[in-house]
């Protein structure tokens, strides 16, 4: 019987938690989404360590209820600052998203690379030197007990395992289960550096009609910054002029609500939802950003510039 | 007029929900259930991909995990001829509820309906409720069945926590907490029925069809004893 490998949390940073692709199925009970902000930077850190990288695909087998857990469960670390200890037995390893010194007892060792951690280890990643969350990725992924399909921690929701907390203790799946092509094998892939002002597309949403034609037409010109009081639900604008709502239109009764809808509460202060995000809401959502554009804007440090491109359609 | 729905006879106004999904409007709940049941079906004869998400609301189902350029477009064209109907009545599973009527807001919500507390508890008691759709919280249903004189508003200022199993109206639905929260619904009554349990399948009792009716119980030693 193998020993059971576990990464045992020695500092949890300010805020880190599990993810994977999220709870998908559920939206109709009220049950957020939840899953990785930066999907990119998630594929990639699971892609060094060879963890398989589709997130359908890729699906590991839950034995407890039997139904399937999308993709391989990371550690999300918000700004970074956490510390690990390898227990039990050895792990491949790999850091990606926000770029972060990354260390193994005290040698400093590669960020976006597959690097091996032996029992007994401590690894660290460092503050963020750019964007906001780092994704640590483990062979075998983290084992955490899947709820409703997935191992993902829901904020709103709390669904999931909590954020990490010290003293925590991380079981690792089996290395070699998930399909993957072993650590290493996955090509470089060149990591868009956070961008200096945040441009998100929009297209088309259900309320359009409720803002007030001038204010919409001016939406392209219009520079706003990311609100530090954005978190995992959404990402809050501000520094910008309301988007101006045409009068008489009463109250929206709660309707559905999609990943990346731009809703507007009555302040006009533009709100871009994240994974999240809840299922319903009662403002009126004016567009919604393409879930290219997300890993983007989960990245965006408070005070980034940020514009929204009215955007008929996209291009495949 | 923009901003208004359709009326109550009216096909569904259909609006995009950006690339990949569509947001259809109707004129009433009982219009949301039977359009639900009939997209429901659609998806059960492969219609419709097994992914794609159906979220009904107040006055709208979201489809939503439209990845398919032409699936969109074939379905918008559905949505938009389709024909409101009766929903089929009956068809969803029933789930009894044992309430304790003793909420701290009754005597209000028997003063607005111009009752007695122990009538206004008999006048929810004898309602068949449906869950009309999910959201604020896992497992929490918007349930109507409340004659609409009945609508009550929510409370002036909302509660910092309130207890998981609490009864409560706001509006026209009837709602039960599933977890403790904030809330400003008007509490008439508690369950100590588990409404979610993530850990449990189904982990939600009350999903979007299911018909519920509350049984008055009186107060017994778990908190919600025996049925009268």
């Amino acid at each position: 019987m193998p020993t059971t490998r576990l990464f045992e949390v020695v500092r949890p940073g300010p805020l880190t938690t599990v993810q994977d692709a999220g709870r998908r199925g559920v939206a109709a009970l009220g049950v957020p989404r939840a899953g990785v902000l930066d999907a990119p930077a998630w594929r990639w850190a699971n892609a060094l360590v060879g963890n398989a990288v589709d997130d359908t695909a890729g699906d590991v087998t839950d034995g407890a209820a039997g139904g399937r857990v999308p993709g391989a469960a990371t550690l999300e670390a918000t700004t970074g600052n956490l510390a690990l200890r390898a227990v039990g037995g050895a792990a491949w390893v790999a850091v990606t998203g926000a770029p972060a010194p990354v260390r193994v007892e005290g040698r400093p060792v590669g960020w976006g690379a597959p690097v091996r951690v032996r029992a007994g280890e401590l690894l660290e990643v460092g503050a963020v030197t750019a964007g906001v969350r780092c994704y640590v990725a483990v062979d075998g992924g983290f084992d955490v007990p899947p709820v409703l399909g997935s191992r993902s921690a829901d904020l709103l929701a709390g669904l999931g395992p909590a954020p990490l907390a010290a003293g925590m203790r991380l079981p690792l799946g089996a290395p070699g289960t998930l399909g993957g092509l072993g650590p290493g094998s996955a090509d470089q892939v060149p990591l868009a550096a956070p961008p200096a002002e945040l441009l998100l597309r929009l297209t088309p949403g259900p309320r359009r009609d409720w803002f007030a034609p001038d204010s919409l037409a001016a939406l392209g010109r219009t520079r706003y910054r990311v609100s530090p009081a954005s978190n995992r639900v959404g990402l809050r604008l501000a520094d910008g002029p309301p988007l101006r709502r045409r009068a008489g239109l009463g109250e929206l009764p709660s309707e559905g609500m999609v990943l990346g809808a731009v809703q507007v509460p009555p302040d006009g202060m533009p709100v871009v939802f994240l994974a999240d995000h809840p299922t319903t809401g009662g403002y009126p959502v004016v567009g919604v950003v393409p879930e290219a554009d997300l890993a983007a804007a989960a990245q965006a440090a408070p005070g980034t510039p940020v514009r929204l491109l009215p955007t008929a359609r996209l291009d495949a | 007029m923009s901003g208004r729905g359709p009326d109550s006879l009216a096909h569904p106004v259909v609006r995009p929900m950006g690339t990949r999904a569509l947001l259809a409007e109707v004129g009433s709940d009982e219009q949301v259930a039977a359009l639900l049941g009939d997209l429901r079906l659609r998806q059960h004869d492969g219609l419709l991909g097994a992914g794609v998400e159906l979220v009904p609301a107040a006055r709208t189902v979201l489809v939503d995990g439209l990845a398919d350029a032409a699936e969109r477009t074939g379905l918008a064209a559905w949505l938009s001829a389709w024909a409101p109907h009766s929903a089929t009545a009956g068809d969803g599973p029933l789930v009894e509820i044992p309430t304790v009527y003793d909420g701290e807001d009754l005597g209000e919500v028997a003063r607005l309906w111009g009752v007695s507390a122990e009538e206004a508890a008999r006048r929810h008691a004898d309602c068949s409720f449906r869950v009309a759709f999910c959201g604020f919280a896992p497992g929490f249903a918007y349930l109507t069945g409340l004659p609409d004189e009945f609508a009550v508003p929510r409370r002036a200022t909302p509660r910092t926590r309130v207890p998981a199993g609490s009864v409560a109206l706001a509006g026209p639905y009837t709602g039960v907490y599933p977890s403790p929260s904030p809330g400003g619904w008007q509490l008439i009554g508690r369950t100590a029925l588990r409404l979610w349990d993530a850990d449990r399948t189904p982990a939600a009792l009350l999903s979007p069809g299911t018909r519920v009716r509350f049984v008055p119980v009186t107060n017994g030693p778990d908190g919600a004893g025996e049925s009268k």
